[in-house]
């Protein structure tokens, strides 16, 4: 995921500095990752020297100093660029369960069918959780919808592929 | 009545053969289930697995070959076809994949409909059958026919005919399955709230992870057994399933 | 795989709906071949039995009204070219004194010798009578009346008793078929003797050469004949027995005919229904690539495949039911009839009726099939379902309705003959059928509204359901219209007879006692005379007052023939008539004075009024007489006139007296029995003539309601195979109303007030068509045959047969209701 386009993103509609470019992107944006404000200023002086934003000092209402960050017209063509482009698809094969799964294959006296049933439990609770909350959740902001949908069905997804694993290694 | 109390449904020892010689084939086999008033169960299985028979055979729509089912403590076996009707109509509410409402009657007939045939004047019967459309956010559509709504508002149109008597049971079959997914969210969404704010039992059979998810507890049928019978634990709240840590 | 193939899956998918299909047709063709072939039968029969008589004669010369006369005198007319034999006979009737009591039976002598060339007589039994001078009796007459061979039999003439044995048993059919087999044959000499002819008989079959031409040779025997004596062609003796059988023959023309478009309409819905249940599928077949040509054309395989199948079954089921149906007229008439007549057009229209329909009810629909949007086939979910009443239907129906009151009028201004009287019936009942769809919707509603409060939620989703199918439900209404009308048309029409004919004979039938020799036989209306002398014995009777004599004597009038009642007419008597034109005591001078009072029935067929003269056939040659007064009258369907005793006696030379009118106290009741005894004669009074008479009238009425009945079943087949295939159709919808808690008893309650709806909407033009009908046969009625009757209508009779045809809906609702309440509820839920 990129943290550089993120901010670019944030910088979209008016300057802002970098506290603040850090609360909206955690609190809004991707709530499930944490982002220290040493991460945010680091992307910030690298998109700086990539000729993407510039600061001004400001003084604030404490008396205290800032630097607000504000696009480039350089800095707007790549935030666009990276938009129009499509986002790599990592098939991201390193799963765990299927490692049990295999593992488990290669004991003996272990049943593999054993693993595929007790992950299915797992993976139903946590299904049930996110059904749940997203059926009870009143007033969710439709970003929010959208991404209990996606752990739904990927929570579906991967019951499914469990059912398909039962068969095949039945 | 000491034995209902903390059980709505029990099912012991229940088997249903259908056909004979080459054709027989055995749909349930030995079915035991308990189901508390106020839970919501969700049967799931394969097509072929029995769900549906199980469905049917709670419903007292198809006798057992063998076993029991009691409703509310009453055992099935020793009511004659009038007794299981007044049961089907009074104590459990009916919702199928296909809608099945009568393509004739405005969706407030529709609602009314077990009503009536329970005997209850048409005024008293239209205005219960208003309020459990109410519920169902349908009270605009009140004076429409069956073939001007859409499936999802169909649907509810069938949850509110099911609740109007307020039973003591809900059946549930496939209530998605003619769906889109909105419609389909809609429906399972207004389930989980008749659970969780009216404390209906509900019984629901469907093949849709989704959908089975929804439920309190998960029964999962194959060949005509159960294969597991898991209680899903209590959710959390949205906010806190959306920050938590991947790690 | 052929698509035709598809087809037979179909059926073999849904056993249910092609039986009810097959039904339909079964049903539709059965009842116009087993109607039909029993009208022709019946009419044929009553030619055959004259022409039985005649045997092969094409011509027979006969004295006047069937007097004797001088063998002799006509013998050189055997000579006369174009003419093989020349066969006598002595005919007359007699009274058979049996162990079951007297019996009217024709006497044929027949010269053995001879009489092979005129007719074969088949023996089942005995000795034919060229070996023994005995009586041949039909073998199943015999039987009847407890006679064996070799038995004595007593025959009662006027020329006074005469014993016999029988030495024959007559197979039926020829000659033995005459009279309804009441016939005795025995030698010439013995005839003549028996019936006082001396050496004289009554008639001279004539057979002609093959290809000899009747007309030319008729002409030549008429150049030859003494005064007195005509040559004519045997079947004009027919024409009164034709009379009294037109009587049963309007009845079975009428239902003839509603039989007929009753099995249409049940075909044509039948197949309208079955592919209107299939679009879904059609749709499929439509998106899978089929041409409208080639849909059209597998349903038009499909329905022809499945029609013929139905109407040979119609045919053949047609056929068993002519045969119950004619053993039941036999019974009633007291006739044997010849064995069932396979009439070539009744057959074939039989067969054509089944295919041509379906065919014509497969070519509509399924040419709307083939247009239809595929998609609206496909997801039947997304449109309400249902028929339409097509939009060409109500110009049509109004011009039907437009004709028919112009027909009406025709009938009433006298412009239409009554030969057309059936075909305008049929015309009628299809008229008020068709145009059932366009008044149904209208109809649903009101009878929807009238009966909410009565009927309930049930009423309320039956009738909603009915308001779907609007063109089904009118077919299936357009029956039971159908029945309702023809039950009130000719409820109606029988009951003003009834009416009528009870009038008729309080005014008339006034005597004390009835002496007669035998009843008369039904369907000739020949009775056996007696001996002139009896009269006085009775007369000498201390305390009777007067003793009439009575003759029925069939005569010629002109072109007509008719039966003469010869009396003796007295002023200051009772009339004893029912004048409908003329003054009575006039008219008692008039009767007295030679002249004649004709039944409005003749008068009208003649054209004569009041005042007019007729010219009368005598054996001594024409003579006129006037008209002095015009009665309705019963007898020999009307085709009656009257005649002082007198008169007639010197015009007819009669012989032998019919019926005896006796007035006298009842004290003297005992003495005349026992005289009437003595003789071997029949004894009546007056209340045992109008039992008599009541019994007739009885079995008039069990008659129609027989009628009515048929019709009614028919009729409710037709909602059976409706109500069936709606059922059929709303499994799914019964299914769930099983499921939500409707008891066995509620669904059953469903169906069976969806036909009561079904009644419902049919009683209103059915109740219009049938008073129209009633006034059509009461109006056809007077136009045809001048019988004056009063148009009443009988109210009783008309809401009963509305309620008939109610109760026989919802009794027809039976099965289908029993099929709905044991329908397994899971199977029905998953019913596409």
């Amino acid at each position: 995921m990129s943290i550089r386009h993120a901010i670019l993103g944030l910088l979209a509609n008016g300057p802002r500095h970098g506290y603040d470019l850090r609360a909206t992107y955690q609190d809004d944006l991707v709530r499930a990752g944490k982002l220290n404000i040493g991460q945010v200023y680091t992307t910030l002086d690298r998109l700086e020297r990539d000729g993407f934003v510039e600061h001004e000092r400001v003084v604030g209402a404490e008396g205290r100093d800032k630097k607000v960050y504000a696009l480039t017209a350089h800095g707007r063509a790549e935030l666009d660029r990276w938009i129009a482009g499509p986002s790599p698809m990592p098939l991201d094969l390193r799963n765990e369960v299927f490692l049990k799964i295999a593992i488990a294959r290669r004991i003996e006296g272990v049943d593999p069918q054993d693993v595929i049933e007790r992950e299915r439990r797992a993976c139903f609770e946590r299904l049930h959780e996110v059904t749940q909350a997203r059926a009870r959740a009143q007033g969710v902001a439709v970003e929010d919808e959208l991404l209990l949908d996606l752990a739904v069905l990927r929570l579906k997804a991967f019951l499914k592929w469990l059912d398909h694993c039962e068969e095949k290694l039945s | 009545m000491n034995v209902a109390k903390g059980v709505a449904v029990e099912v012991t020892g229940l088997t249903k053969v259908f056909g004979e010689g080459d054709t027989r084939v055995e749909a349930l086999r030995g079915i035991d289930l308990v189901v508390a008033p106020g839970e919501f169960v969700a049967v799931m299985g394969a097509s072929g697995s029995g769900k549906s028979t199980l469905l049917h055979t709670i419903g007292a729509l198809e006798p057992p070959t063998k076993g029991d089912v009691r409703i509310g403590g009453r055992s099935l076996g020793t009511l004659d076809d009038d007794a299981l009707t007044v049961l089907r109509r009074r104590q459990i509410g009916f919702v199928f994949q296909a809608f099945n409402l009568v393509q004739v009657l405005t969706a407030e007939e529709n609602v009314a409909l077990p009503l009536v045939i329970d005997g209850l004047p048409e005024r008293e019967a239209n205005a219960r059958a208003a309020e459990a459309l109410a519920l169902v956010s349908l009270t605009p559509r009140r004076a429409h026919l069956p073939g001007e709504l859409s499936g999802g508002e169909q649907q509810r149109v069938a949850i509110a005919r099911a609740l109007v008597t307020n039973p003591v049971l809900l059946l549930v079959d496939e209530p998605t399955g003619n769906l889109d997914s909105r419609a389909g969210e809609m429906v399972m969404a207004l389930l989980r709230s008749l659970a969780d704010e009216q404390d209906h039992t509900i019984v629901m059979v469907t093949h849709d992870a989704g959908d089975a998810a929804m439920a309190d507890r998960l029964v999962r049928l194959r060949d005509g057994i159960v294969l597991d019978d898991q209680t899903l634990p209590r959710g959390r709240a949205a906010a806190e399933l959306l920050s938590e840590d991947p790690s | 795989m052929r698509l035709l193939r598809f087809s037979t899956r179909e059926w073999k998918r849904r056993p249910g709906r092609t039986v009810l299909t097959l039904l339909g047709i079964v049903i539709g063709v059965g009842s116009f071949v087993s109607i039909g072939l029993t009208v022709r039968t019946a009419r044929h029969s009553t030619r055959a039995m004259f022409d039985a008589l005649a045997g092969k004669a094409d011509l027979e010369v006969v004295a006047g009204s069937g007097a004797g006369f001088d063998a002799q005198a006509a013998s050189k007319v055997a000579r006369t070219t174009g003419v093989r034999a020349a066969v006598p006979v002595a005919l007359a009737p007699v009274a058979l004194a049996g162990p079951n009591g007297p019996v009217t039976l024709l006497a044929l002598g027949i010269d053995p010798a001879l009489d092979h060339a005129a007719r074969d007589l088949r023996l089942r039994a005995g000795k034919p009578l060229d070996a023994t001078d005995g009586a041949l009796l039909l073998a199943s007459f015999a039987d009847s009346a407890g006679l064996a061979l070799g038995d004595p039999c007593t025959l009662v003439t006027p020329a006074g008793m005469s014993h016999v044995t029988i030495t024959g048993l007559l197979e039926p059919g020829g000659a033995a078929s005459f009279n309804g087999g009441s016939v005795v044959v025995v030698r010439l000499a013995r005839a003549q003797a028996l019936l006082g002819l001396k050496n004289q008989i009554n008639a001279l079959q004539l057979v002609l050469e093959e290809g000899a031409d009747i007309d030319a040779v008729a002409a030549s025997v008429r150049a030859q004949l003494p005064t007195g004596l005509s040559v004519r062609r045997p079947v004009a003796r027919a024409a009164i027995a034709d009379h009294t059988v037109r009587n049963i023959q309007q009845p079975l023309d009428a239902i003839s005919v509603m039989s007929l478009v009753a099995g249409a309409f049940i075909i044509l819905n039948t197949f309208l229904m079955s592919i209107g249940e299939r679009r879904r599928q059609l749709a499929l077949l439509r998106a899978l690539g089929t041409t409208r040509s080639q849909l059209s054309g597998l349903l038009l395989r499909e329905s022809l495949l499945l029609a013929g199948i139905g109407t040979l079954l119609g045919v053949a089921l047609g056929v068993a039911a002519a045969h119950g149906m004619l053993a039941g007229i036999e019974a009633f008439l007291g006739l044997t009839l010849p064995g069932v007549q396979y009439d070539a057009g009744v057959l074939l229209l039989g067969l054509a009726l089944g295919p041509g329909l379906a065919a014509l009810a497969t070519w509509i629909p399924a040419r709307r099939a083939g247009r239809r949007p595929v998609l609206e086939g496909l997801f039947p979910a997304r449109t309400a379902g249902g028929d339409r009443v097509p939009r060409w239907w109500k110009p049509i129906a109004a011009a039907l309705v437009l004709l028919m009151v112009a027909v009406a009028l025709g009938f009433v201004a006298g412009h239409l003959s009554g030969e057309l009287i059936a075909p305008a019936m049929g015309f009628v009942l299809i008229t008020c059928t068709l145009s059932v769809p366009v008044v149904v919707p209208s109809l649903l509603r009101l009878a929807h509204k009238g009966l909410r409060g009565a009927l309930g939620m049930t009423g309320n989703l039956a009738f909603r359901q009915l308001a779907r199918w609007p063109l089904r439900t009118s077919l299936t209404s357009g029956v039971l219209a159908l029945a309702v009308i023809s039950g009130i048309g000719m409820g109606n029409a029988t009951m003003g007879n009834v009416h009528d004919i009870e009038d008729w004979y309080e005014r008339t039938v006034m005597t004390d006692y009835l002496i007669r020799a035998a009843m008369p036989a039904n369907a000739t209306m020949t009775s056996p005379s007696m001996a002139s002398g009896i009269g006085a014995e009775f007369a000498n009777v201390p305390g009777v007052e007067r003793v009439r004599p009575l003759r029925f004597l069939p005569v010629e009038i002109e072109s007509e023939t008719a039966i003469l009642m010869a009396r003796r007419f007295e002023p200051g008597l009772p009339l004893e008539l029912d004048l409908v034109s003329g003054d009575a005591g006039g008219v008692v001078d008039a009767l007295v004075r030679g002249e004649v009072v004709l039944s409005s029935v003749l008068a009208q067929r003649l054209g004569r009024n009041v005042g007019d003269k007729i010219a009368l056939t005598t054996p001594n040659g024409p003579v006129s007489v006037t008209v002095a007064g015009l009665i309705t009258e019963y007898t020999a369907a009307g085709a009656a006139l009257y005649m002082d005793w007198k008169a007639a006696d010197a015009m007819y030379n009669m012989r032998g007296v019919d019926v005896y009118l006796v007035d006298a106290p009842q004290s003297t009741e005992p003495q005349l029995r026992r005289l009437a005894a003595q003789h071997g004669l029949m004894f009546q009074t007056n209340a045992d003539l109008r039992k008599f008479i009541d019994e007739i009238i009885s079995g008039t009425i069990g008659m129609f309601w027989a009628i009515l009945a048929l019709v009614l079943v028919v009729a409710c087949l037709g909602v059976v195979n409706t109500l069936s295939m709606h059922v059929l159709e709303q499994k799914r919808e019964i299914g769930l109303l099983r499921a939500i808690g409707m008891t066995r008893k509620q669904v059953k309650r469903f169906v069976g007030v969806q036909a009561l709806a079904l009644a419902a909407v049919s009683l209103v033009p059915g109740a219009l068509g049938g008073v129209a009908m009633a006034y059509a046969m009461y109006a056809s009625a007077y136009a045809v045959t001048g019988v004056h009757l009063d148009f009443h209508l009988d109210l009783g009779l008309t809401i009963g047969a509305l309620a008939l045809a109610a109760l026989a809906a919802w009794l027809a609702a039976w099965l289908p209701a029993r099929h709905a309440a044991d329908t397994r509820i899971a199977d029905a839920l998953a019913y596409e």
